[in-house]
């Protein structure tokens, strides 16, 4: 009875025991040990190295994998492929939703995947807390082999005070995607490029002649204030202000912002904008089924869908038409989809080579063949769509008023057209709003 | 004596000893982040490297700024409403069970209480396809008994868009204090109940003035319970509206989340934290004080 006594205590002191130092142990995912600290160099491998084996594979986390482009799965299948011999990489698929709010907690809790996916002319919020891996010494190494691989157009958007911590994977922007049948039952010429007023005009002609709503965007934070943000692009070019925005120098209260809000308003009013009441909380599935099901005109989506979205139009043609301009010029926000590295990534040097082999010629022709428009200049598209879509992007204006801070981007995503067209503030309250949070963002 | 004081140290330290896996988890799961986050409210930190003391200035800012205070004021609007409304409901449901026969009263508790059972986002996801403005069931269902007029874009509305949500809430709810409220009503001595209709009470009579004073501590302890749940709402609301449009149903887990990752405060966002868990304790402290209630033995 003793013995057996004795043995329950041991037993639950070594039980104790193993559950403390679980407790207590390492952080989870590959990393063998913990990082001491952020600014500790990247000495270590990433992986727990075996005991027997002398050259070990590296665990590599891809936060890059878009599933979302039919060229996803693809591409990291032959990235797998191709460094097979020296990494295991884990290709995590891209949750765009949670996008920023994934990295920063991997960044904070010093176990941040080793490439992550973000778009290069949004990377300012990275940059200022130098957050990303300074990609310049690794471009412009052998006379800038690496760095000549890609459109220096999009190669520049991933430049923040003078380093590279961004590269392209290819150009991405916001177009509108039109129901050729609509167009013609309305009697409307499909057009290539546009005025917000002939955009309206069509909107009008449309919705009296025809069962269709003209207009549909999603609700999502990163599509809906496409609406404030290309207007803005556009006026502030035609009035030569895109510098003076994008360095927040603009007042909120400039009559820029005041057009925009009222033409958004009336787009909203004329129940243009599907499916009417509910606008603003229609989902960009839901958006998109419309369109399939011929109820929508016009949507309102990224370039790099282009292949998709025709493909699943099955009963109608699509045409991709720019964004019509409230200003005399067009302007477009977009730029590219990119790929950067965190400054606290275990071993840089091999999420470096890793970058690399996914961004080379033989991995790109997988994007480009699958139809997307790939930043590595030596991969050739032939699609016309693809080709008609890579004129456009001649008006695509990374730099914007949107990116000068995170709290003036979220006044956009949040509130600037709620706040007006659904809960009715004034034009002057929303605009006087804007204005204090761009004096704040200054004054940080 | 010797001998019985040293086998009772045995058998604390043998008690320790088996607590010490439980106290450890909960030292790190809940002790340990509570105490960094109130020290992590007093600081400026961006997730990185930059870190400094600045006293209650985040205080100060949270109660400053206005959609922070509108964000705490919608999750306490929200956590309140649907408590007290799955309190009544619920208890009120259990009292029409009670009479029920045994099998129809499994069945009744079974429906009632599998909404409980059912994931956050599943619900959340359900009903916003149901309120959809153009293809929901809800408006689908009023065009066609002829209150077409009355459809609406429920998650669109600033007039509906709380509502909606609470609403929702007490559906899940009222399940769990149905159930806690049923079994309560158990335990009462069915003599009480027969003594009291001798005295030519009704049911209704019998529920007022002998099973709610009787249950009043459960029915406190279901109202503590559901009041946790419901503060709990941050998947409900980020599946449904997102806190949208703009920031109408915009509660503080989500204000939280944006401002520790998307602006990199994230002091600032543990001192909203705090502020929230001040304000649960005190509606917990006053709700506990309102449904105070004498426990009775029989």
């Amino acid at each position: 009875m003793r013995s057996f006594k004795r043995s329950g205590v041991l037993g639950s002191m070594l039980l104790a025991a193993i559950l403390l130092v679980t407790a207590c142990g390492g952080k989870g995912g590959n990393a063998g040990s913990a990082i001491p600290s952020a600014e500790s160099s990247a000495e270590a491998s990433s992986s727990t190295p075996a005991a027997t084996t002398p050259a070990a594979k590296k665990n590599i986390k891809f936060y890059g994998k878009i599933v979302e482009y039919t060229s996803g799965e693809k591409m990291v299948s032959e990235l797998q492929e191709q460094l097979k011999d020296k990494y295991n990489i884990e290709g995590i698929q891209v949750d765009w939703a949670n996008l920023e709010k994934i990295i920063k907690t991997g960044i904070a809790s010093n176990t941040p995947a080793d490439i992550y996916q973000f778009w290069p002319q949004n990377m300012k919020t990275f940059a200022d807390a130098n957050q990303a891996l300074d990609l310049t010494p690794y471009l412009e190494a052998d006379n800038g082999a690496w760095k000549q691989t890609f459109n220096p157009t999009l190669l520049e958007l991933g430049k923040f005070d003078g380093k590279y911590i961004a590269v392209p994977l290819g150009s991405n922007f916001s177009v509108i995607y039109v129901n050729n049948a609509i167009f013609e039952k309305a009697g409307i010429p499909v057009p290539t490029k546009w005025t917000w007023e002939e955009f309206i005009a069509a909107s009008k002609t449309i919705k009296e002649k025809t069962d269709a709503y003209p207009f549909a965007i999603g609700k999502e934070k990163d599509i809906q204030p496409w609406l404030a943000r290309n207007g803005i692009l556009s006026l502030g070019k035609s009035e030569g202000k895109l510098e003076d925005l994008a360095a927040g120098k603009v007042p909120g209260t400039d009559p820029i912002f005041s057009k925009v809000l009222s033409n958004i308003k009336a787009l909203y009013d004329n129940q243009y904008w599907y499916p009417g009441k509910g606008a603003l909380t229609v989902s960009r599935d839901e958006a998109k089924s419309a369109f399939y099901q011929g109820k929508v005109a016009m949507l309102a989506e990224v370039s790099a869908n282009a292949g998709g979205i025709i493909a699943d139009a099955k009963d109608f043609e699509v045409s991709v038409a720019s964004w019509p301009s409230m200003g005399a010029e067009n302007a477009v926000l977009g730029g590219a989809d990119g790929l950067f590295i965190p400054a606290n990534v275990t071993d840089k040097d091999a999420a470096v080579e890793v970058l690399k082999t996914y961004l080379n010629e033989s991995i790109q022709k997988i994007h480009a063949d699958e139809g997307y428009a790939a930043a590595n200049v030596n991969v050739k598209v032939s699609d016309p769509v693809i080709q008609r879509i890579m004129e456009l992007s001649a008006d695509v204006q990374a730099k914007e008023f949107y990116n000068f801070g995170p709290k003036i981007a979220a006044f956009f995503e949040q509130e600037f057209i709620p706040n007006h067209v659904l809960v009715g503030q004034s034009e002057a309250s929303v605009l006087d709003k804007l204005e204090k949070v761009r004096l704040d963002t200054l004054n940080k | 004596m010797t001998a019985l004081s040293s086998q009772r140290k045995k058998m604390i330290g043998t008690g320790i000893l088996f607590m010490l896996p439980a106290l450890a988890f909960i030292a790190f799961a809940i002790f340990i982040p509570t105490i960094w986050n109130v020290v992590l409210s007093f600081q400026e930190w961006d997730g990185f490297l930059h870190r400094e003391w600045v006293g209650f200035h985040n205080y100060k800012e949270a109660l400053l700024e206005e959609n922070v205070r509108k964000s705490l004021f919608n999750s306490i609007y929200l956590a309140v409403a649907m408590t007290f409304a799955a309190l009544v409901i619920g208890t009120g449901l259990a009292g029409f069970i009670y009479r029920l026969g045994r099998r129809e009263g499994a069945i009744y508790r079974l429906i009632l209480f599998m909404p409980v059972m059912l994931p956050v986002a599943i619900i959340g996801l359900l009903f916003t396809f149901m309120y959809n403005p153009e293809m929901g069931l809800i408006n689908q269902l009023l065009r066609t008994i002829g209150l077409g007029s009355w459809a609406q874009a429920w998650l669109e509305n600033p007039d509906t868009v709380l509502l909606s949500i609470i609403i929702v809430g007490i559906w899940r709810l009222t399940g769990l204090t149905m159930m806690l409220v049923f079994a309560a009503m158990q335990n009462i001595p069915v003599s009480l109940f027969e003594s009291s209709k001798l005295e030519g009470a009704s049911y209704a009579r019998q529920f007022f003035s002998i099973v709610l004073p009787l249950i009043k501590p459960i029915v406190q302890l279901s109202a503590i319970f559901t009041l946790v749940l419901a503060f709990k709402s941050y998947d409900l609301v980020f599946v449904m509206t997102e806190g949208g449009p703009g920031i109408l149903s915009r509660t503080i887990p989500l204000q939280m989340i944006d401002t520790a990752f998307t602006y990199s405060e994230f002091g600032y966002s543990a001192a909203m934290g705090f502020l929230l868990t001040i304000a649960v304790m005190l509606i917990i402290l006053i709700t506990s004080r309102i449904l105070r209630g004498t426990s009775y033995e029989y």
